[in-house]
């Protein structure tokens, strides 16, 4: 069977696509050992086409033994900085954080470089009670004005803060997936202290369930 | 009236839970079954009875469903391709302690000489085995290959491979789920 591991795969498709399989091992070869083998390249691409993902040995020079798994064990760490040119992106990959206090701590840095730099202006809204908000003092250092509404070709700068009928919005740009706007939000609530709110907010809700029932009946009658 | 993300979020809570089904019990296909060495390993590892080997030269099969059949797992005699019912010429090789490892429907090329003397494979017979495709076999035979498989190992039937010769599986290949 050497050397034919991805005539055998063609002939499991149905294996492949079932929900049960989540791990495989594949012998690869990086180099032609049997005339007419495919290379690892088209096995691990063969694999992705199938919702694998390659997590070990996944760059074979000879010969070697691939591990694919159905969900990626150890996913590479996003950063939280809002990247777009590729310096930027080539920056990011190579700082890697090892940890969460590493990436908190790029999240301050890039809510700082943030503040001075310039967004395209998609936007989100992020609603913060004015009962928890910071002292106004605070807030006037940290946020820009909002812009006015004939401005709408201009680029202001983020975060900013309005306020009306006794609540307050937060302003940001979220750019990317589910994971940076969650790091744009911590990052923006940093700024003016309330950035535990956003650090556990699965346990907030589920301590707070009893509440959350009582005000989903009053949100839904009003 | 306004309404916070944290509200939101609060509302959301109240949503009845889903509870999710019980995962499969760890199921494993393992092809090139060669003598089933790992079949041990597998029974250790967590798999128990659920385990079947697949190798495509009847007489090593003839040998792996005997050790398998000892660990209550079973090994079918099969030469796995892509396609139905084509006669394949099968390559069978030998290392240099005369055992049949890493036989191919594919021959060898110049690049096997980069492998150790003692790991080199040598031509050493030709046979014709007729092709199937699992998914055709699965169909065919539901109680054995029919399994919601959770793992599948494909590797190397010698001792070249690093855990071959101990009959010892890889550690990590198993321990996510077993």
């Amino acid at each position: 069977m050497q050397g034919a591991e991805l005539q055998v795969l063609r002939g499991m498709e149905a294996l492949l696509r079932g929900p049960a399989l989540q791990t495989a091992v594949i012998e690869v070869s990086g180099t032609e050992l049997y005339s007419g083998q495919a290379l690892q390249p088209e096995v691990v691409a063969f694999m992705r086409g199938h919702g694998f993902h390659c997590v070990k040995d996944c760059a074979c020079e000879f010969h070697c033994d691939t591990l694919f798994s159905r969900t990626p064990v150890q996913p590479p760490p996003r950063l939280p900085t809002r990247c777009v040119s590729k310096e930027c992106i080539a920056r990011q990959q190579q700082q890697q954080p090892e940890s969460t206090a590493a990436m908190l701590a790029a999240v301050e840095a890039a809510a700082a470089e943030a503040a001075v730099a310039e967004v395209p202006p998609t936007q989100a809204m992020v609603a913060t009670p004015a009962a928890v908000a910071a002292p106004a003092r605070r807030l006037a250092s940290v946020f820009t004005a909002p812009p006015s509404s004939e401005d709408v070709s201009g680029r202001p700068s983020f975060p900013w803060r309005a306020c009306a009928h006794g609540a307050c919005a937060v302003v940001s740009v979220f750019t990317g997936g589910v994971a940076d706007e969650w790091r744009n939000l911590y990052a923006t609530l940093r700024r003016i202290g309330l950035h535990q709110m956003a650090e556990q907010p699965v346990k907030t809700v589920r301590s707070s369930r009893q509440d959350g029932r009582r005000q989903a009946r009053d949100l839904s009658r009003a | 009236m306004s309404v916070s993300i944290f509200q939101v979020l609060l509302a959301t809570s109240t949503l009845p839970e889903v509870v999710a089904p019980p995962p499969p019990p760890p199921t494993l296909l393992h092809v090139g079954g060669h003598h089933a060495e790992e079949a041990k390993g597998y029974t250790e590892q967590g798999f128990s009875d659920r385990v079947v080997f697949i190798e495509a030269i009847p007489a090593a099969h003839s040998v792996c469903e005997r050790v398998a059949a000892r660990h209550g797992q079973a090994c079918v005699n099969a030469l796995l391709w892509d396609v139905d019912g084509v006669e394949q010429t099968f390559h069978v090789t030998t290392d240099s302690n005369g055992r049949q490892w890493s036989s191919s429907v594919f021959e060898l090329t110049a690049a096997n000489d980069r492998w150790r003397e003692d790991q080199r494979p040598r031509p050493f017979a030709q046979m014709q085995l007729k092709s199937h495709r699992f998914d055709t076999l699965a169909a065919q035979y539901p109680s054995v290959l029919g399994r919601a498989f959770t793992h599948l190992v494909r590797w190397r039937s010698n001792p070249q491979g690093r855990s071959r010769s101990d009959g010892v599986a890889k550690p990590w290949i198993l321990h996510d789920r077993c």
